[in-house]
């Protein structure tokens, strides 16, 4: 009897022991997860700076503009300091002391207890050191040419912002410009950090986006007077949304709703696309905003089978390009195409049995859509 | 002397340099129905406008003139197809594309100092909606460029010619 206790103690331990070392590991595996995110972040914040500071190093002598930047929660100071430039000693001591011998690098952000240094090409600095403020998750400088350079200062007005660069690759004229918009966030660190992940995680990891990443720019717009109905679908007003978007580069919209999954247990709502915006219920799986972006860039149409919603659309089957007539005729030279039925309607044929455009679970769009989104991207620089 | 007032206008010059680097755009509140469309409301504002660099065909266009012609163009799909979608409870996508046939859209464009009005037309090369700036609207801007421009031109010409004064 008392080794029968002893036996069942012993396998309790083991139990609690094994409990113990999932957990730990659990936690270490997605602190590592949360790491990567920042460090992505901050990559992309360095990127973003630099790109802006080079593109207003060649506008014309005495051009000024505002610039916001998207700045990661891990990140508590971001300071710009130019040791081969004169410098207040008393200004910040820390950041003088520390880097007054490092000749390569300009720009140091704190995060996690230690700077990460980086180097902006083309920048002078109007007080040196200089730290900006960081204030809902952005910071604010103000970029002026000078003879083939850019002079940077912090901004004193953080109130007026209304555009913040997330990721940004080069002048908007050549690039892809993808603007995000929030609606019932609670706060901007969240909105921060959903745009963060549909960018980084899911949209820029999606092929063929994935290989063209340099083609994007990304903004966020904090500020938005938009109203929006949430029953079935969401269904906004777009004179609002575009009046908003506007105040940063815009080809393709992303309204992102928040919602909780309860909520959308409760009461299931629809993301849907019209024209270049696409309204994302964040609650969806997460594929759903790279399928929007299927119909607002690609115009692809949907290759599951609802004849009930089209049959009453007129759908045209010629205008897409992922959905013909047997024998698909559109995509027989494609490799890895073939002809399967179901393709919006049920008598149209898509080419593959499964893609992003048809099911939200799949991780491809497949070799025509890819062909067909290749072909607009290879319009941008 | 006349090097201060070289310098002075080089000033005025490259002011008004810097402020034309700014870029206004139009952002139009649009009604669609049945083919035709009309503005319903518009707004002025600083910003961006879409690159258009894809841009559909066949589809409507909008044209941007002045007293001498067209000095903007662009086509674009009116955005009256609306795709909703969700998974339902199997996690299968369903949902589908309504087509709007009387809906309010939106459309932006640059701003231009000259601009009288604007046409659009549908595919078939119909107009099917114009609209006439108010005229007030459009040389506000310039109106008050120039104004600057003579402001500091003649406190400039009156700073020297004080400064001569007292040194004579």
């Amino acid at each position: 009897m008392k080794k029968r206790g002893q036996a069942k103690t012993i396998t309790y331990i083991i139990i609690a022991i094994g409990l113990v070392v999932l957990i730990i590991f659990s936690l270490s595996s997605f602190q590592e997860l949360a790491s990567q995110q920042d460090d992505i972040q901050i990559v992309n914040l360095q990127k973003s700076i630099a790109t802006r500071v080079l593109q207003q190093s060649t506008r014309s002598k005495g051009t000024r503009m505002n610039a916001s930047f998207a700045v990661p929660s891990s990140v508590h100071q971001i300071c710009f300091f130019d040791s081969n430039q004169s410098f207040d000693n008393l200004r910040n001591p820390a950041i003088t002391s520390l880097f007054a011998d490092d000749e390569v690098n300009n720009l140091f952000l704190l995060s996690g207890g230690s700077y990460i240094p980086g180097r902006v090409e083309n920048m002078v600095l109007r007080k040196n050191p200089l730290c900006a403020k960081i204030i809902n998750n952005r910071i604010d400088l103000v970029l002026e040419t000078s003879q083939q350079q850019t002079v940077v200062d912090a901004s004193a007005d953080v109130e007026d912002v209304q555009c913040v660069s997330v990721l940004e690759h080069g002048p908007n004229e050549g690039k892809i410009d993808i603007v995000f918009l929030g609606y019932a966030f609670k706060d901007t660190d969240e909105f921060n950090e959903e745009v963060n992940r549909y960018m980084n995680n899911i949209l820029l990891e999606f092929k063929p986006f994935s290989d063209y990443i340099e083609k994007f720019n990304f903004y966020r717009v904090d500020d938005t007077n938009i109203s929006c109905d949430i029953s079935g679908y969401i269904a906004c007003d777009q004179y609002q949304l575009l009046k908003s978007a506007s105040n940063c580069p815009n080809d393709y919209i992303f309204l992102l709703v928040a919602r909780s999954k309860i909520a959308e247990f409760i009461k299931p709502v629809r993301s849907s696309a019209i024209g270049k915006i696409a309204k994302i219920n964040t609650a969806d799986k997460p594929f759903v905003l790279v399928h929007e972006f299927g119909h607002t860039f690609g115009d692809l149409a949907d290759e599951y089978v609802d004849d009930n919603y089209y049959t009453l659309s007129n759908f045209d089957v010629s205008k897409y390009p992922n959905c013909d007539s047997s024998p698909c005729d559109a995509w027989q030279t494609i490799n890895g195409s073939s002809c399967y039925q179901g393709c919006s309607l049920s008598r149209y044929f898509r080419p593959t049995e499964e893609s992003l455009m048809r099911s939200l679970s799949s991780p491809t769009f497949g070799p025509v859509n890819e062909r067909e989104l290749l072909k607009r991207l290879l319009h941008y620089d | 002397m006349i090097r201060q007032a070289v310098y002075l206008m080089m000033a005025v010059v490259l002011l008004g340099g810097a402020l034309a680097a700014t870029q206004e755009v139009v952002v139009f509140k649009l009604h669609y129905d049945h083919g035709e469309v009309k503005v319903l409301n518009f707004t002025k504002k600083y910003g961006f406008t879409p690159d258009r660099r894809i841009q559909p065909d066949p589809g409507y266009m909008l044209r941007v003139l002045s007293d001498e012609g067209v000095i903007h163009e662009f086509r674009f799909k009116v955005p009256n197809e609306l795709i909703a979608e969700g998974t339902d409870e199997t996690g299968e996508l369903k949902g589908g594309k309504i087509v709007l046939e009387d809906m309010n859209f939106a459309l932006s464009i640059p701003h231009f100092d000259e601009m009288t009005s604007i046409e659009i037309y549908s595919e078939n090369d119909e107009v099917v909606g114009t609209y006439l700036f108010p005229s007030d609207d459009i040389t506000t801007i310039k109106s008050s460029l120039i104004g600057f421009i003579i402001i500091v031109t003649i406190v400039s010409i009156g700073f020297i010619f004080w400064r001569y004064k007292r040194r004579s």
